[in-house]
């Protein structure tokens, strides 16, 4: 009789101290959530500004690269359009 | 001493102050028999002397005990009671109301917006991109000294005072500054620290070759929704979705994204590719550009299709319109004419009507007609060439564009039969393209007096737009066979477009051999000649009719053709409205054709290497040392040995190469370096007959 009641204690116990751990683990993993998510945000910020840093730096290279652009340099460095007769085609003939 | 104290209370007596006052007064003091009496131990007493004397048993206090037990018991309860009762009240009672106070403290929604796609070229390159930018605004509420933030914000937006001010003393809660400025502004901003200002993310269009294919791209507005062109027609699938998210919120309103950023990506718009190629675009821009300029014209157009696919490599449009600053420009620059504005094509028809002809059996290719000296009166009507011609052949009437003779094929044709020929071809009805198109105008043949059918026989009387003339030439161009023009990649064939064979191939072939004729021959296109390679086409110079429905003095100038013209491979619609100078389509849209398939053909590799009768052109100094010194130490070395073979030995591979080529002679090389070391045939031997290639070796030096 008295073994069946301790055995009861000792299971409350148990459960006493399981609920307390749960009840610390609870609490601990929803600060360490909440530094997560301070983290997260942090590199959610910073991952948006690069991402829309390097879609400005895409915009002006192919800005800079537009036909437009590279026309008016190669005017300026004395070239233009190839004509019938000026095309040699080197990579075939040295083969 | 508080025990004391207390047992003096109990007492009823004064406690005793001192040690002294601490013992028994001589009143007190009972006699000694009776303390004996009391100290006798009593049976059953654990104690030595007896029972102990207990001052409170004739007081009863036992009972006072047990009150104030009970008085604590009945606290606790009623303390306990409120508690459980507070928390009924807190968690069931208000529990709802008092839940949602909690949740509007810690959580906030905000809208989170995906950003909108890109439209792309056939290679991949930008055309438009949309990317974050700033946007300032201000409550005006929270905003104590508002001279001193406009002050603050003139300086950092560099913006104007009054804009600012109107905005900073707003009486509305929320008020915009400025939106979308640049990145050095919004820093300068935030630095600044201003209470009641704020910077918000918007996203910004970008279109980064500015004013190329403007009019076909279009532009959104300051929401960024499509307003205009290919943004608009393809805003469901190019626009990025909207979603509320909630997320928690920290004690210091930080937002906390609590299941880390998922959903975003999901929420971005599609980009869409087109088959435009910018190089190509840019080809046809820039010589479209040259010619409106040049011969002072209202505007011009410029179709270019890859035949075997049918993908529309270039759209261009001249006066340019930049999609960047579309606040910039009036309505009628965005327009895209090339597919809205639908005009009498002119000569452009004619080769329609003879295929049509041909394939019906009306007229074969030796069949002749008068062309009655360049003036013909009808019984309605009176015709004019602009040249006198007598008697011509099909292929004649073609190549020099007689509408006397166009007329009589018209005639004979008939316009049930002419007319259903149009309509295979796809004019009166839209090309299925992803754009705001007009139809155009196809009457039906019931209505057509005799007069419409002689002027729709020499492209009056209808109207076409630009892009559905380059269907129709696209039909011609694939044999006959009428494929859907394309204007974003692994987009489906509209359902208009149904392929079926309009013209037989031997038809196709006759029509083409005209259109050869046209450029190659004495035709009205011999300005489209490009050196190495046969086009072929047909010119157009249609009048336009003015305020009054008459025929007036302006025409559109306009050019269609092929290159190559054996096997189309590329075709090209030219249109230059009003043109000033000179109105004929031979003489204003036709170059423009050439410098555009030439330049096209170079940029795929398709250009041939053959001898340009126009060499002193491009012989000429261009003005700058590099190449004017390349160009005269080739010639130098072609005048050094002018009836043989130059001594190339020593000179660059380039330039060696160059110097043989003048000679027709291709050069095999040999090794991989930069120098000639040794050359076949040896300088001053005679050139080679027969092959130009292999016959001449070059060997370089090393690598270097």
């Amino acid at each position: 009789m008295s073994q069946g009641v301790g055995s009861w204690v000792l299971a409350m116990i148990l459960s006493v101290l399981t609920s307390l751990v749960l009840g610390l683990s609870l609490v601990w993993l929803n600060i360490e959530r909440m530094d997560m998510a301070y983290t997260l945000r942090k590199l959610q910020g910073e991952l948006d500004g690069r991402a829309a840093l390097t879609a400005k730096l895409e915009v002006e290279r192919d800005r800079l690269m537009s036909p437009y652009e590279l026309g008016r340099k190669a005017e300026a460095m004395g070239m233009r359009g190839a004509r019938p007769g000026q095309i040699r085609r080197i990579e075939e003939a040295g083969r | 001493m508080l025990r004391a104290d207390r047992k003096s209370r109990i007492l009823g007596r004064p406690a005793p102050r001192t040690a002294r006052d601490a013992r028994p007064s001589f009143e007190a003091r009972a006699p000694r028999a009776a303390r004996a009496l009391r100290n006798k131990k009593a049976p059953g007493s654990s104690f030595a002397g007896g029972p102990r004397f207990n001052p409170f048993a004739r007081y009863g206090e036992a009972d006072w005990s047990k009150v104030r037990l009970y008085g604590v018991g009945c606290v606790f309860a009623l303390l306990w009671v409120l508690l459980w009762s507070r928390a009924w009240y807190v968690q069931v009672y208000d529990g709802d109301r008092l839940a949602g106070l909690a949740r509007r403290q810690h959580m906030a929604a905000e809208t989170v917006s995906g950003r909108r796609g890109a439209i792309l070229d056939r290679n991949g390159q930008i055309l438009a991109r949309s990317v974050e930018v700033r946007s300032v605004y201000v409550r005006p509420g929270e905003i104590h000294d508002v001279d001193a933030t406009v002050n603050a914000l003139v300086t950092a937006l560099e913006a104007p005072a009054k804009q600012v001010r109107e905005a900073v003393a707003s009486k509305r809660g929320f008020a915009w500054v400025a939106r979308k400025v640049d990145d050095q502004a919004a820093e300068n901003v935030r630095k600044a620290g201003l209470p009641g200002v704020y910077l918000s993310s918007e996203y910004e269009r970008i279109y980064p070759f500015k004013q190329m294919a403007g009019q076909l791209l279009g532009f959104v507005g300051m929401e960024s929704k499509g307003l205009e062109g290919l943004e608009l027609t393809f805003e469901d699938v190019l626009s990025g979705d909207s979603a509320r998210n909630v997320v928690q919120r920290d004690a210091a309103g930080r937002r906390l994204d609590m299941d880390g950023g998922a959903g975003r990506a999901s929420l971005r718009g599609h980009d869409v590719h087109l088959t435009i190629d910018t190089q190509v675009q840019f080809f046809a821009e820039e010589a479209l550009a040259r010619s409106v300029d040049q011969f002072d014209a209202t505007w011009g157009g410029c179709l270019v299709v890859d035949v075997d696919s049918g993908d529309i490599l270039a759209w261009a449009q001249y006066p340019f319109f930049n999609p960047n600053a579309y606040r910039d420009y009036k309505p009628e620059r965005w327009r895209n004419r090339l597919a809205a504005d639908a005009l009498e094509p002119g000569s452009t028809l004619k080769p329609f009507l003879v295929a049509a002809a041909l394939q019906e059996g009306v007229v074969k290719g030796d069949t002749t007609f008068n062309c009655e000296k360049g003036r013909w009166k009808t019984r309605y009507i009176t015709i004019r060439d602009t040249h006198s011609y007598d008697v011509l052949p099909v292929n004649k009437v073609l190549r020099y564009s007689s509408n006397i003779g166009m007329a009589k094929i018209g005639l004979e044709l008939g316009s049930k039969r002419y007319w259903e020929y149009l309509n295979q071809l796809g004019f009166g009805d839209r090309t299925g393209l992803p754009i705001t198109e007009s139809k155009g105008i196809l009457r039906d043949p019931r209505h057509w007096s005799e007069p419409d059918l002689i002027t729709t026989s020499f492209g009056q009387s209808i109207a076409a737009t630009g892009v559905q003339m380059a269907q129709a030439y696209l039909t011609l161009a694939n044999g006959g066979e009428r494929k859907p023009l394309r204007l974003v990649v692994d987009d489906e064939a509209p359902a208009n477009s149904a392929s079926q064979k309009v013209y037989n191939d031997k038809t196709v072939k006759q029509v083409i051999s005209m259109l050869r004729e046209v450029v190659e021959e004495d035709g009205t296109g011999t300005r489209a000649r490009i050196p190495g390679i046969m086009v072929g086409g047909k010119t157009g110079t249609a009048q336009k009719a003015d305020e009054t429905g008459r025929y007036g003095h302006e025409r559109l100038a306009s050019f269609v053709g092929f290159a190559p013209i054996d096997k189309p491979k590329y075709l090209i619609l030219v249109m230059v409205d009003e043109p000033q100078k000179n109105s004929y389509g031979g003489v204003v849209a036709a170059p423009v054709f050439k410098h555009v398939a030439m330049r096209t053909m170079a940029y795929h590799g398709l250009l041939p290497d053959a001898p340009d009768p126009e060499a002193p052109t491009y012989a000429t100094p261009l003005g700058k040392t590099g190449p004017v010194e390349v160009r005269r130490e080739v010639a130098e070395a072609v005048r050094e040995a002018p009836d043989g073979v130059p001594n190339v030995v020593g000179k660059s591979v380039r330039r060696a190469v160059e110097v043989f080529a003048r000679q027709g002679m291709v050069p095999v090389l040999r090794g991989a370096g930069q120098t000639v070391i040794r050359q076949t045939p040896e300088p001053g031997t005679e050139w080679p007959k027969g092959q130009p290639t292999g016959q001449c070796v070059l060997w370089l030096s090393e690598n270097s």
